[in-house]
């Protein structure tokens, strides 16, 4: 009797991962294809394809299992993962950036640190840190993101710390084109003493 | 009995070599607690796990991270220190299963906590650790087998090394068919191949991107490369072809150990290939009595039974 459940246990287990890591599914909306004018697109940009149609069927049945079978068994299991943070979901590679992005920070009209550049690699163990890398990545791509409030006052406390004289700590964020050899300024704050508080610099 | 359910019985109660898992557990526990020893030593720790409320970098945890809200603002170092401790011990074969449960959920809460920092990787190693909670890991090259009078064994239950195995298959097949379905740029031979772009992207790596763009031709191999290994990883799952497979998966993430700066991503995702390269690796061990019989306590009695946990 043990042995069956047993089985049944690990068999629940593979069934487990594969429902709520479904390669190609993990990722989609549950309502992908769901509008009956959406459908009907596809198979009309499918019509004059060879093998247009059955890849529009095949499409379709995937979308309709994704959303009623495979979404109940999610809803089911999903909260299980939450406890120990185990989501299966697995993209983990991105396409790369399509801009040469840097990130430029300055003490005093010095440059200490430029992104990849072991000339200027001041705090680069912390700032290229896998933890806080993903933070700083959003703070060189946009002007506004989640944790640059954070991001900044920790660039300027570190700075700060190191240059107990300074009196002024810019960050720049820099973006080119491939190779990146031609780098301009996007977006950049600065802060000055004695208030050290962050401003977005007007031209950077 | 025969049958589907039959073969199922007999797949599970298939039993392989225990230092295999033993192997296992301790590298996956040595890629978390170097990864976390890592953020202490560059002195990250009281900014990472701490709210930006209360002095740290990160003011957006998730609504799960209750670690905060029950044990104060320096909750987030608790869950980091009690994972480092517990994934210590669970590494070293101390009480080990409690230490692999404990260690797994405070692990969870530092990922919580600072969700940006929070990667794949760590979910991956996290649903390792947590498979071999109920494994027979536990039973070779524990400390604690010499600690206590407790017999090691020689063969554990095989199902759980399989499950790392298939959750593997959903990893690398999941980075495939997303590529395909969603990343069209990685089949084709753009004018700025895909990997290119990622292993010189300045915030995440540390290859010279003028340097290294004439090699565009190479860049393109290896996009179609990854692809054909990815989406081929179900060969991982049989036996015969499992060491092959991993031979060609490895390099892979060599490239990306040596040319990015993505921590443990990397060593986190090779400790994983133990199970693949076992064939090969376990003949290497034989050549050390202490890795193939010693160091682990009283060797199993002569016909001693096996029991449910391996």
């Amino acid at each position: 009797m043990l042995r069956h459940l047993q089985a049944l246990l690990v068999l629940l287990a593979f069934g487990a991962i594969l429902v709520l890591g479904t390669p190609g599914l993990d990722h989609q909306d549950w309502r992908e294809l769901d509008a009956p004018d959406e459908r009907a697109a596809l198979r009309e940009a499918a019509a004059g394809r060879p093998g247009g149609p059955v890849l529009a069927a095949l499409v379709l049945a995937t979308a309709d299992l994704n959303q009623h079978l495979r979404q109940p068994l999610y809803d089911l299991l999903a909260p299980v993962q939450r406890p120990f943070r185990i989501r299966q979901s697995w993209h983990l590679y991105r396409d790369g950036p399509t801009r040469v992005r840097r990130l430029e920070i300055s003490v005093d009209g010095r440059l200490v640190h430029r992104s990849s550049d072991p000339a200027y690699a001041w705090r680069d163990a912390q700032l290229r840190n896998r933890h806080l890398r993903p933070i700083l990545e959003n703070v060189a791509r946009r002007a506004e993101s989640p944790n640059e409030r954070g991001a900044l006052r920790w660039i300027v406390a570190q700075a700060r710390a190191d240059w107990p004289a300074a009196e002024r700590v810019e960050i720049v964020a820099t973006i080119a084109r491939y190779p990146g050899t031609e780098a301009r300024p996007s977006h950049g704050w600065v802060a000055r003493a004695p208030g050290w508080a962050p401003e977005a610099l007007e031209e950077p | 009995m025969s049958g589907p359910w039959g073969w199922w019985l007999r797949f599970t109660e298939r039993r392989v070599d225990a230092r295999m898992l033993g192997l296992l557990r301790i590298l996956c526990c040595a890629a978390v607690v170097l990864d976390l020893l890592r953020v202490a030593q560059v002195g990250l720790a009281d900014d990472l796990y701490v709210l930006y409320e209360h002095g740290g970098i990160n003011g957006h945890p998730d609504a799960a991270a209750w670690v905060v809200r029950e044990l104060g603002p320096h909750g987030g170092l608790w869950a980091y220190g009690a994972t480092l401790v517990c994934l210590t011990l669970a590494g070293l074969g101390l009480v080990t299963r409690p230490a692999l449960l404990v260690g797994v959920l405070a692990y969870a809460q530092v990922g919580h906590l600072f969700s940006p920092g929070d990667r794949g990787v760590d979910r991956i190693l996290r649903t390792v650790l947590l498979i071999l909670l109920f494994s027979g890991a536990h039973r070779r090259f524990a400390l604690g087998l010499r600690l206590w009078p407790q017999a090691r064994r020689e063969r554990v239950a095989a199902w759980p090394a399989d499950l790392v195995r298939w959750l593997m298959v959903m990893v690398y097949l999941s980075a495939g068919v997303s590529k395909l379905m969603d990343q069209p740029d990685w089949l084709g031979a753009p004018a700025l191949p895909v990997v290119y772009r990622i292993m010189t992207d300045p915030m995440a790596a540390h290859l010279d991107p003028v340097a290294l763009l004439p090699l565009r031709p190479l860049w393109i191999l290896m996009g179609w490369a990854t692809i054909a290994v990815e989406l081929s990883s179900p060969l991982l799952l049989f036996r015969r072809t499992a060491r092959w497979w991993s031979s060609c998966a490895l390099p892979m993430h060599l490239g990306i150990a040596l040319g990015m700066d993505l921590g443990m991503f990397s060593y986190g995702l090779m400790s994983l290939h133990v199970l693949l390269l076992w064939p090969w690796l376990s003949p290497l061990m034989d050549r050390v009595p202490a890795l193939r019989d010693g160091g682990d306590g009283p060797a199993p009695a002569p016909g001693a039974a096996p029991t449910a946990a391996g």
